[in-house]
């Protein structure tokens, strides 16, 4: 009796102390509440964190490639939520099957049909995975399409794709090559250094070695200019393609061991050893605000002739925004500089260089109020304006203004048992206007 | 059953109880968003805060825009940016603040001084008493406010013309731990179960209204409150007899 009490007692403590630890993991493991994975949130983690990071600055051509906003696509990539948008950017580039293969006239349009598309998927870590994702289809399925990429579904609703996809990291590195049929992965290629000897076939650069086949590569370049207007509109006024390098890849049935670098796998790298990665907590404070995105504005000014007449012009921006309150601090800035153009023998072109000999920025200015709250702009520090690289094709102006914004509500709080009290709430600015003439 | 088992199985039931207790005692991170409201509602400023026991920490940010011209073009891209620049740990025992450089394990203090001193962020200070002031709270009434369950109490003078110019209500959640900016600087509900976490200000002459609105409540990780613990011992270790007008209540005799 006094045993199966023992064990009645015993058997009740494991009972309670799980059902204590339960409830205490219960109350702290709750997870955050979680925000929808849209385009408003792409958005503002693309301008409030990525473009901070070494990851973005890492593309060569980061300020002349961008997600097109309004065109994106709530989907899943290897069952993980993404959000897809076309990719627009200041060089179009393409890997077709090398000169050999394709006729140029082929070689332009395969190019031109191609899709670019840039993916933002959350990962299984609640990482944010940058990946850009290119659709080459082969010169059959796009006469099928009868030339037209718009709609890359059969009769199933499914993807019939039938081409490359190679997917790239946002500096452009490519990850892996995969050749699709029907919408189904049937080859996964690799970057080699050499190609292996084999069977060559039809003389298209298609070589076999075992169930390997081997063809060369070669990248195709379209060089745009890409224009965002003030009103959000972007355009891309593109040049004629052409060939810019050529290399081989490996095509096999199987995906390559290891998965990413050059060879294979998704999208999706299996997580890596960062020594340099930061807690959650350090990157939360330093990201704590969901960022505004960025909007564009534009103004008129002219246009800078060379010619030994200087450029002279002003222009006023807004060091603080208007969603703060119905008011904006602005801040002026004149510019005065000489564009000079000559013939260089050497390099056989046109060199422009500018020289900013006025650039000046005033401490800036408060416009416009509030009835319920008073707000103050006070400049902490003088301006700074810096003039870099002058006489340079680089030159550039930079000003500084910096301040507070002092908020106070005008209207005493009262509340029970206290003083009346004054509610005030004071902001950091440090703001920066970068000029360039060119 | 002999007295060690019934021992035994009571000190079970006090484990168990530590146990709920325990998970009772929470820290929070949450945001507190300001907005005027007349034909439009427009954000005027956002406090981010952790409530840590009788402590607060409040993050301090700059508001940055960045702008590049072309003159070619003469086209502006701008971006605009929220850095937090430093966090501040409020206390209301000796209403002091202390700026911490960074939100991590490696901080340093920079500063410390008076709470109603503080440089940046939300300050609470006592102004001159223009009239009778006298005012008492109403009942608190349900309101859910960013998806976050909330009470708010109008706060009624016996002066009536001052509740004809003005209506005022606090917002409040109903959680005795939780710390606030104004609970930090003594404003507290009838019932302390409440903690006082917004305003709601309307002017009807005026059309115009000043809300606080609570957001993004969300308890905090564990290496959060290992941050927020280092901050903590390193603030009881700050000088700060030397600040001006403080006098420590520990000392007092």
């Amino acid at each position: 009796m006094k045993t199966l009490l023992k064990l009645f007692v015993f058997a009740s403590a494991i009972i309670l102390i799980a059902i204590s630890c339960k409830k205490m993991l219960s109350n702290e493991d709750q997870p955050a509440s979680g925000k929808t994975f849209n385009t408003a949130f792409v958005k503002n983690w693309y301008y409030g964190t990525f473009i901070k990071t070494a990851e973005w600055s890492a593309a060569a051509e980061k300020d002349k490639q961008l997600p097109d906003w309004k065109n994106g696509v709530i989907t899943t990539i290897d069952k993980l939520d993404a959000v897809v948008y076309p990719f627009i950017k200041g060089k179009h580039t393409f890997s077709l099957p090398g000169a050999n293969a394709l006729t140029d006239p082929q070689g332009k349009r395969i190019a031109a049909a191609s899709l670019s598309t840039i993916a933002f998927i959350k990962t299984a870590d609640n990482k944010i995975a940058v990946r850009e994702i290119d659709y080459i289809p082969d010169w059959q399925y796009l006469q099928r399409k009868q030339f037209d990429m718009g709609d890359m579904k059969g009769v199933n609703g499914k993807s019939d794709f039938s081409g490359m996809v190679i997917t790239k990291d946002w500096a452009g590195k490519i990850l892996s090559l995969h050749t699709q049929v029907e919408g189904k992965t049937v080859k996964y290629g690799r970057i080699v250094k050499e190609k292996k000897s084999g069977n060559t076939k039809n003389g298209d650069n298609t070589s076999s070695l075992g169930e390997c086949t081997y063809t060369t590569f070669c990248l195709w370049q379209q060089d745009c200019v890409l224009i965002i207007h003030g009103d959000g509109m972007i355009e891309n006024e593109c040049g004629a393609w052409y060939i810019v390098e050529c290399w081989e890849v490996e095509n096999c049935p199987d995906p390559p061991p290891g998965g990413g670098g050059g060879g294979g796998g998704g999208p999706i790298e299996p997580p890596a050893c960062d020594p340099n990665a930061v807690w959650p907590e350090e990157e939360q404070f330093n990201n704590y605000v969901v960022m505004q995105s960025a909007s564009e504005v534009s103004i008129n000014a002219n246009t800078s002739p060379d010619g030994q007449d200087p450029i002279t012009n002003s222009f006023v921006w807004n060091v603080a925004e208007a969603e703060y309150g119905g008011w904006t601090v602005k801040a002026n800035t004149n510019y005065s500089y000489f564009h000079d153009k000559y013939f260089d023998v050497n390099l056989n072109a046109f060199i422009h260089t500018y020289n900013l000999f006025v650039f000046a920025t005033g401490n800036g200015y408060f416009v416009g109020s509030n009835f319920t709250i008073t707000s103050t702009y006070t400049t902490t520090n003088p301006t700074v304006n810096q003039v870099i690289n002058n006489n340079t094709s680089n030159t550039q102006g930079k000003s500084h203004v910096t301040g507070t914004l002092n908020h106070v509500l005008n209207i005493q709080i009262r509340i029970p048992y206290c003083d009346p009290l004054t509610l005030s709430s004071v902001d950091q600015i440090d703001n920066s206007m970068v000029f360039n003439p060119r | 059953m002999n007295k060690t088992n019934k021992l035994f199985f009571r000190f079970l039931i006090f484990l168990f109880l530590c146990g709920c207790k325990t998970s009772k005692e929470k820290f929070y991170a949450y945001t507190v968003d300001s907005y005027t409201i007349d034909t439009t509602k427009r954000l005027m400023s956002s406090s981010n805060v952790i409530s840590y026991g009788s402590y607060l920490f409040e993050f301090i940010q700059r508001v940055s825009i960045n702008n590049v011209l072309h003159g070619e073009s003469g086209s502006v891209t701008s971006s605009i940016d929220y850095d937090t620049v430093s966090v501040y740990l409020l206390e209301n025992k000796n209403k002091l603040y202390y700026s911490f450089d960074t939100f991590s394990l490696k901080n340093s203090i920079l500063k410390t001084g008076k709470l109603s001193d503080k440089e940046f962020g939300v300050r609470l200070n006592p102004s001159e008493k223009d009239t009778d002031t006298t005012v008492f709270y109403g009942p608190p009434v349900e309101v859910i406010i960013n998806k976050i369950k909330c009470f708010y109490t109008e706060v009624i003078s016996k002066n009536k013309n001052m509740n004809d110019t003005f209506e005022m209500k606090m917002t409040m959640i109903k959680n005795a731990n939780l710390n606030s900016l104004y609970k930090i600087n003594g404003a507290k509900f009838t019932d302390e179960n409440y903690c006082i976490v917004g305003l709601n200000i309307y002017l009807p002459k005026q059309r115009q209204r000043y809300i606080e609105e609570v957001d993004a409540i969300r308890p905090l990780t564990e290496k959060e409150k290992a941050i927020c613990e280092s901050m903590l011992i390193k603030s009881k270790a700050a000088v700060i007899d030397t600040i001006r007008g403080v006098a420590l209540k520990e000392k007092k005799p």
